[in-house]
């Protein structure tokens, strides 16, 4: 099979926070299938179609959207790079949003990526770097900024509607345009029909088998070894307890069937898609809507830490 | 270094100028608005907003006889194209009547309106989270005026930014309401409070897992329930002290009062009251709160001064000394 997008489906990416992931998934040889891959990672597999199981992951999502302390070191992306090439795939950068002390970080990776190599957006200011001091590189809008109602609360679609998501949006596509972008990612917002993944003319990736709803600077389980005034404040220090820790997030008193799954790892709130928003998204892979899936590899309440 | 207030009625500015506002902003929902969208979406809120299309010129007749400043609020994260169709000629209508600036969250609609060169300031709202020089730089570019940092920013971030863009003018939140999250990457929507509020003030149970598996152990379970137990507090600080007042009327909360002289220092342009839907007696308290600390400041006296000024303000210090309820506990340490 090549790794690509093809007329039968869509490109498989593999989203990794942390670069020993990948190790993982090494002896499984070029182009491993995707359920290969999310079994090892402890991904809960039900994410994913029967006929789908054997598509190949041909891309690595290496990063994390969510904080700027878990930008990769250099010598994690070079040894991530070569991980891939090794295995036949491409390799995207993934950025979060960032203070200048992250936009530092990020500035010891670029001049590593080859020319066309993908880096994710999350941060007006990474672009502005990006299409400024390296042309050369392809800005993809992460779904920090491609806006949308994903509030795993909500009882009815009728509060989505009100607030049709960025994505499909004639000024905000001229926007992205304007910026060098042509290619955006996107959650399956709760209620999702498949319509909702057009974003034509602009090429759309899509998150599963979770969406985020919420990020913040402060972070919960980040202050747990802080003392004091050193806890929830901007800046604050961290052990990188996102990585040892998650947290079911349930709200008493309400229907279980009724809510999605929610949990918190680091300073942000995912939830998991239901059955029914998982049917809309297989339903617009159907309709091609869809050039990319990009799976939580490891940034899930399953994964287990080697 | 000016006074930026909040409005939600013509009647609160003479008030809000006499306890030493310099600016004002406000918002509003068009007449047609809710007809047309079924929401409330022009800035984020359903309440505090101007009642009618008529209160604007209004309340731009007022500020202008008082000399003072007024900028119209357009701070969602996105809109519809029929929306912006309808924001685009509120702001040329704001402009027409002479309004000072529009202060706008989506970067579609601040290409728009810059793109039509009314004569008017643009202001990036916080809500667009502007936190590194390159962002500055981005809505530079996009013919930002004027941004409003976000919350939860150092100030030496700050300093750093406006030191990249002398061209144009910054301001940073100052006094009350609190956001647990970073506000312009939220997705969620501040339900009733019967569907749970606010995200970040639900009741949610929280169950903590290792993600290698292994059950917690009894110092690790220890060390998460007091965290919890102090965040529980923090937020209780962050949302102002349980939305309470001193026996003046002065606000607990989020608090830059004792930074004022740093935020000064950087060339911040302008400080930010948060809390329009507050009532008038809360705005004018915050008001006067931080006209207190700016006249010394203004009068030269020593910041070290000032800053303890500035903590005695509300008569309890022990409420300053740990931080939590700091903008900018920086300064405190």
């Amino acid at each position: 099979m090549k790794n690509c997008a093809t007329d039968e489906y869509p490109e498989i990416a593999l989203a990794l926070t942390r670069p020993e992931s990948l190790e993982r998934v090494r002896d499984l040889g070029p182009a491993p299938a995707v359920t290969d891959c999310l079994r090892r990672l402890n991904c809960p597999p039900d994410s994913i179609e029967d006929r789908a199981a054997k598509w190949p992951v041909g891309r690595i999502y290496l990063g994390n959207e969510f904080c700027e302390r878990l930008i990769p070191k250099a010598a994690d992306l070079q040894q991530a790079q070569e991980e891939a090439t090794g295995q036949g795939m491409e390799l995207t950068l993934v950025t979060p949003m960032v203070t200048d002390f992250g936009l530092e970080r990020i500035e010891k990776l670029l001049p590593r990526l080859g020319e066309g190599s993908e880096v994710v957006i999350n941060d007006w200011g990474v672009l502005q770097r990006v299409r400024t001091a390296y042309p050369a590189l392809k800005p993809v809008l992460g779904r920090m900024l491609n806006k949308m109602i994903k509030d795993p609360r909500l009882p009815s679609a009728d509060w989505t509607r009100l607030h049709p998501h960025t994505g499909r949006q004639s000024h905000f596509q001229g926007l992205l345009a304007r910026f060098g972008i042509d290619h955006l990612e996107m959650d399956v917002p709760p209620f999702a029909r498949p319509d909702q993944f057009e974003a034509a003319p602009m090429t759309l990736s899509v998150h599963l088998p979770y969406g985020y709803t919420v990020k913040g600077r402060m972070c919960r389980i980040g202050s747990l070894h802080q003392k004091g005034a050193d806890k929830f404040r901007a800046a604050h220090a961290c052990r990188k307890e996102c990585l040892h820790y998650w947290v079911e997030a349930k709200r008493p008193g309400r229907r279980p069937d009724a809510e999605l799954m929610t949990f918190q790892r680091g300073n942000s709130q995912f939830y998991r898609h239901s059955s029914e928003m998982a049917a809309a998204l297989w339903r617009a892979v159907e309709q091609k809507r869809i050039k990319r899936l990009i799976f939580s590899g490891d940034w899930h309440e399953n994964y287990r830490a080697a | 270094m000016k006074i930026t207030a909040p409005l939600s009625r013509v009647e609160e500015i003479e008030a809000l100028a006499a306890a030493g506002a310099d600016e004002f902003y406000c918002s509003i929902v068009p007449d047609d608005w809710l007809a047309r969208f079924g929401s409330s979406a022009t800035s984020r809120r359903p309440f505090g907003n101007l009642a009618q299309d008529s209160d604007l010129e209004r309340a731009l007749e007022r500020v202008r006889a008082l000399g003072k400043h007024l900028s119209l609020v357009m701070n969602a994260q996105h809109y519809t194209p029929e929306q912006l169709d309808s924001l685009l000629r509120l702001a040329e209508r704001f402009t027409r009547h002479g309004g000072d600036a529009l202060i706008i969250g989506d970067p579609s609609l601040l290409a728009l309106v810059a793109g039509e060169g009314f004569d008017i300031g643009l202001h990036v709202s916080s809500i667009a989270a502007c936190r590194n020089r390159q962002g500055a730089a981005f809505y530079r570019e996009l013919g930002a005026t004027r941004i409003i940092f976000p919350r939860d920013m150092t100030l030496a971030e700050m300093r750093r930014i406006a030191r990249s863009a002398p061209e144009i003018q910054f301001e940073a939140f100052v006094l009350n309401d609190g956001c647990v999250f970073e506000e312009g990457v939220c997705h969620s929507i501040h339900l009733p409070g019967q569907l749970g509020g606010a995200i970040c003030m639900d009741n949610y149970d929280y169950t903590y897992r290792r993600c290698d598996g292994a059950a917690l152990g009894e110092d690790e379970q220890m060390a998460l329930q007091d965290n919890d137990a102090r965040y529980a507090r923090w937020l209780w600080y962050r949302f102002g002290c349980g939305f309470s007042v001193t026996e003046e009327g002065y606000p607990y909360g989020p608090c830059g009062l004792c930074a004022m002289a740093a935020l000064r220092d950087m060339g911040m342009t302008s400080v930010k009251i948060a809390g329009r839907d507050a009532p008038l007696a809360r705005k004018e308290k915050s008001v006067e709160l931080v006209r207190r600390v700016l006249d010394r400041l203004g009068a030269g006296q020593d910041r070290d001064e000032v800053a303890a000024f500035a903590r005695n303000l509300r008569r309890e210090p022990d409420l300053c000394r740990h931080g939590q309820m700091c903008y900018y506990p920086e300064v405190v340490k």
